[in-house]
């Protein structure tokens, strides 16, 4: 089957459903449709939940909170509670309460989930387990603060009968379902875009992605913000409905059930979420009928099998399974098109000879072990600087201290670039934003994404990506292409990065450094692994860099090749610079002789 | 004193309660949120046996080693298969908790059941009347503790566990069965979720749901106290003990707020958790 015809059969299938769904009410009884109106809204809740946690990884133990203040919201403004028997004594179901208390929900979730995401993810390397005590401990507090406010939450008893009268059984039905294809579509374009692709590099590998500039803690904040409302407006829906809400609806178990919903359907498709939670609930409701507690055992086996045998989900192995029967190929499914076009550049011309970055004195330390001490050093714009050095002399950890500013380090480092950017505690994105790019040591890419992916994030560097448009076609510099021509990785742009071989993998990490255009581009041993043929050809592509006035800093064993390209030489030994000079003074130098070899004869 | 008592009985039973869960978090670094679960197996079993007139406390032991047992099948069937996926572990033993949930309501009905105190007496502590069967859990939390600590300190089988902890491919590496170290500490850790079940059965009410009030703020105590003995004792005994206080003199309800923020706010200062060493 060809990929066009696919996507036709798509859209009529999803067309069909949606036809189906909305002629329901007409055919059942009204049971029925109260059933499949609380599957719907729930679909939404899950997939809110699929934006923060299938997405971004983000695990949200305290889900339920955001739905329950969603409803809660509208619950309060159309009721009124007997202060003596703290039960639900007046409705007011004027639509103005309704709007105004689905927005009072709705703001609550905003404002409670981003104090709660600043905390949390302003934690350096604050864990994914951080969040998961947190969310856990705000669903503990949520369920207590709610039977303890009964004044106005109902307490025990919760609130009830406050559903909208003139919407009907229908009208609830419909809105329902609108709602679920508005925010359906909204969140499929979403987590298409290039925003989407920074959410799966964080969730993938937050630090690395960093160092393409993305602002991990912003993109954890928004999308758990994003989520909070999505699932307080869910909950919004739920109230002006069904009319109910209770204590349960913010607690622990309520949040688990979700969190199974997303993990069965398919976590980070959005469309499994949305199903998994549709169809389950749907079952719960009409099997919890007949069999109870054998339907709740059945769902716990089938639970525990799902997270043993289809890890990704159902939805995933489903795709997975029809693409083996009907023989479509593995690509079809995975080509985001993308064309990789020359850009000017401009952006490349620099002052030659200016000092790019300057160390001064710069110590480093863990404990008593001491990795660097009194290293001065200058990177000059338009100059490549090798750094050699017997292993263990401190190389990677300059390369790791100049592209982090948060390092620990005594001494100074100061940029002369981006206006002279204070270097101490900023952040890698920061710095990457500035210019002052990195290339790992071992390729560390991010295991969901395809390689055309990373350079959408490369070349923006990681600001401003639309939450709407995908970047099809990739504008990079010229030297960009050439890496990807000598690596051999331009015709595996559209394939998953984990998939790629070692020599590939190389290649394309030298390639995303170019094309976030540096002013400082610091690369450790980025030929390893690499032919000798394709090591020759790169390093004329990082010469042409230092050409055009980047300071390219790169660590390097091999010594004809320094020799071949470099500009200066700095040896690193024990700590310390022992020399600095052009390449033939390496070799002459007694004191390098000394520290590879151990004595000078 | 009868604060000073209170907050020791709760420090006790939330050592009772944690005990395996930390053990299993530790070597296995599995977080198990079904260990309400094997305290509800744990519970029940000895409710089943103290109806066949068996003596309560070896009613509660051999609880413990039925619930090992159910431990030992999960193990082999579900947790070993997802020791490199530690959120999948979180998913997994949730699913499992549901799943004992269920079995326990269908076999044993949904009713609420009570276990009778075995020590009806009060004894007097430093002029104070207090419970009896309270200062028995405080000494067998003790018990436990010590046990542990020595378990982990002195015998063969605590310096494997450790070195199985510290670094699991060297522990192959020179020879020693990890995945059998690891089913041996699950087995260990449920049998002792299962024995705390029992001993605590008297205190709390016995229901289908069993413990799992109390599997949250466990959860947090075994993060705060982190991988270590030591951790253990300073987190749960200072946790329960801020609970206590704030129970007596504020509000009672409140109390278990107070409980878990302190939880979040000490793992944010201290994410490792509060162990001595490591």
């Amino acid at each position: 089957m060809r990929p066009g015809t696919l996507k036709l059969a798509g859209v009529l299938v999803a067309m069909l459903c949606a036809a189906a769904l909305g002629g329901l009410p007409v055919f059942v009884d009204a049971y029925t449709t109260s059933l499949f109106t609380t599957a719907l809204i729930f679909a939404i809740l899950a997939i809110s939940l699929d934006l923060v946690w299938g997405l971004t990884g983000v695990i949200d133990l305290g889900h339920a909170i955001w739905f329950g203040m969603g409803c809660l919201g509208v619950g309060i403004l159309t009721t009124d509670i007997d202060p003596v028997t703290k039960l639900v004594s007046a409705i007011h179901s004027q639509l103005g309460n309704y709007v105004l208390g689905g927005l009072l929900g709705l703001a609550l979730a905003a404002v409670v989930s981003g104090v709660i995401a600043a905390w949390v993810f302003s934690f350096r390397n604050g864990g994914s387990l951080y969040v998961v005590v947190v969310t856990l401990a705000a669903s503990v507090v949520a369920g207590i603060v709610y039977l303890k406010t009964g004044s106005i939450t109902g307490g025990d008893n919760g609130l009830f009968g406050f559903a909208y009268p003139a919407l009907g059984q229908r009208g609830g039905y419909w809105l329902c379902l609108v709602a679920v294809v508005l925010i359906l579509l909204t969140a499929l374009v979403f987590v298409r875009s290039d925003y989407g692709i920074a959410m799966r590099a964080v969730r993938d590998n937050e630090e690395r992605a960093g160092y393409l500039g993305v602002n991990a803690f912003a993109v954890k904040t928004l999308v758990f913000v994003i989520g909070a409302v999505v699932a307080a407006l869910a909950g919004a829906l739920y109230g002006t409905v069904t009319g109910v809400m209770s204590q349960p609806l913010v607690g622990f178990s309520f949040a688990t059930e979700v969190l199974i919903w997303v993990a069965v359907g398919g976590r980070g498709t959005i469309l499994g979420p949305a199903l998994g939670a549709f169809g389950m609930s749907l079952l719960t409701s009409y099997l919890n009928r007949s069999f109870g507690a054998q339907w709740l055992l059945i769902q716990g086996v089938l639970f525990v099998l799902v997270v043993l045998f289809l890890p990704r989900g159902v939805l995933p192995a489903l795709f997975e399974g029809a693409r083996r029967i009907l023989r479509i190929p593995a690509s079809t499914s995975a080509v985001r098109s993308l064309q990789v076009a020359p850009a000017s550049p401009a952006q490349l011309e620099r002052a030659q000879r200016l000092v790019a970055v300057d160390v001064r004195d710069l110590a480093v330390s863990f404990g008593s072990l001491q990795i660097l001490r009194g290293v001065d050093i200058a990177l000059h714009h338009a100059e490549l600087l090798a750094i050699i050095g017997p292993n263990g002399a401190g190389k990677s950890t300059l390369m790791a201290v100049l592209a982090d500013g948060r390092s620990k380090v005594e001494g100074s480092v100061s940029l002369g670039f981006a206006g002279g950017l204070r270097h101490r505690g900023r952040a890698p994105f920061r710095l990457a934003r500035a210019g002052l790019v990195r290339k790992f040591q071992i390729p560390e890419l991010f295991e969901s994404l395809t390689g055309g992916e990373a350079f959408v994030l490369a070349t923006h560097r990681g600001r401003g990506l639309s939450p709407w448009r995908r970047t099809r076609t990739i504008a990079v510099p010229e030297e960009v292409l050439r890496v990807l021509d000598i690596a051999g990785v331009s015709e595996h742009l559209n394939r998953t990065v984990a998939d790629l071989p070692h020599g590939l993998k190389q290649g394309l990490e030298i390639a995303l450094a170019i094309a976030e255009k540096p002013t400082v581009l610091l690369m450790d041993e980025p030929t390893a692994g690499l032919t000798s043929h394709e090591r020759t050809a790169i390093g004329g592509v990082l010469r042409e860099l230092a050409q055009a006035g980047v300071a390219v800093v790169l660590i390097e064993h091999d010594l004809d090749f320094v020799d071949a390209i470099a500009d200066r030489v700095a040896v690193l030994h024990g700590g310390e610079v022992v020399h600095v000079g052009e390449p033939q003074t390496v070799r002459q130098s007694e004191t390098v002789r000394t520290a590879y070899v151990g004595v000078a004869e | 004193m009868t604060l000073v008592l209170d907050s020791l009985t709760a420090s006790a039973t939330l050592l009772i309660v944690v005990i395996g869960l930390t053990m299993v978090l530790g070597v296995l670094e599995v977080i198990n949120l079904a260990h309400a679960g094997f305290m509800a197996v744990g519970v029940y079993t000895t409710f089943a046996l103290l109806d066949h007139g068996v003596e309560f406390f070896l009613a509660c032991i051999i609880a413990g080693a039925v619930t090992g047992l159910v431990g030992f099948v999960v193990e082999l069937l579900v947790v070993r298969r997802l020791y490199q996926r530690p959120i999948d572990t979180i998913l997994a033993t949730w699913g499992i908790a549901l799943v004992i949930t269920q079995v326990i309501t269908l076999v044993a009905s949904a009713q609420n059941k009570s276990i009778t105190v075995p020590f009806h007496t009060t004894a007097t502590v430093f002029g104070t009347k207090y419970a009896g069967y309270q200062l028995v859990l405080i000494a067998i939390a003790l018990v436990f503790v010590i046990g542990l600590g020595l378990l982990v300190r002195l015998t063969e089988i605590g310096r494997t566990i450790r070195l199985v902890m510290s670094n699991e491919p060297m522990a192959r590496g020179i020879g020693i069965n990890t995945t059998r170290v690891r089913q041996m500490t699950f087995v260990l850790g449920t049998a002792l979720a299962g024995l705390g079940g029992g001993l605590l059965g008297p205190i709390e009410a016995v229901s289908p749901q069993y413990a799992t009030t109390l599997l949250i703020p466990a959860f947090l105590a075994v993060l705060v106290a982190g991988a270590s003995v030591s951790g253990l004792v300073i987190g749960c005994v200072l946790l329960a003990t801020v609970q206590t206080v704030f129970g007596t003199y504020a509000d009672a309800t409140y109390s278990t707020v107070v409980f878990v923020l302190c939880a979040v706010v000490i793992l944010r200062f201290a994410p490792r958790g509060l162990g001595l060493q490591r």
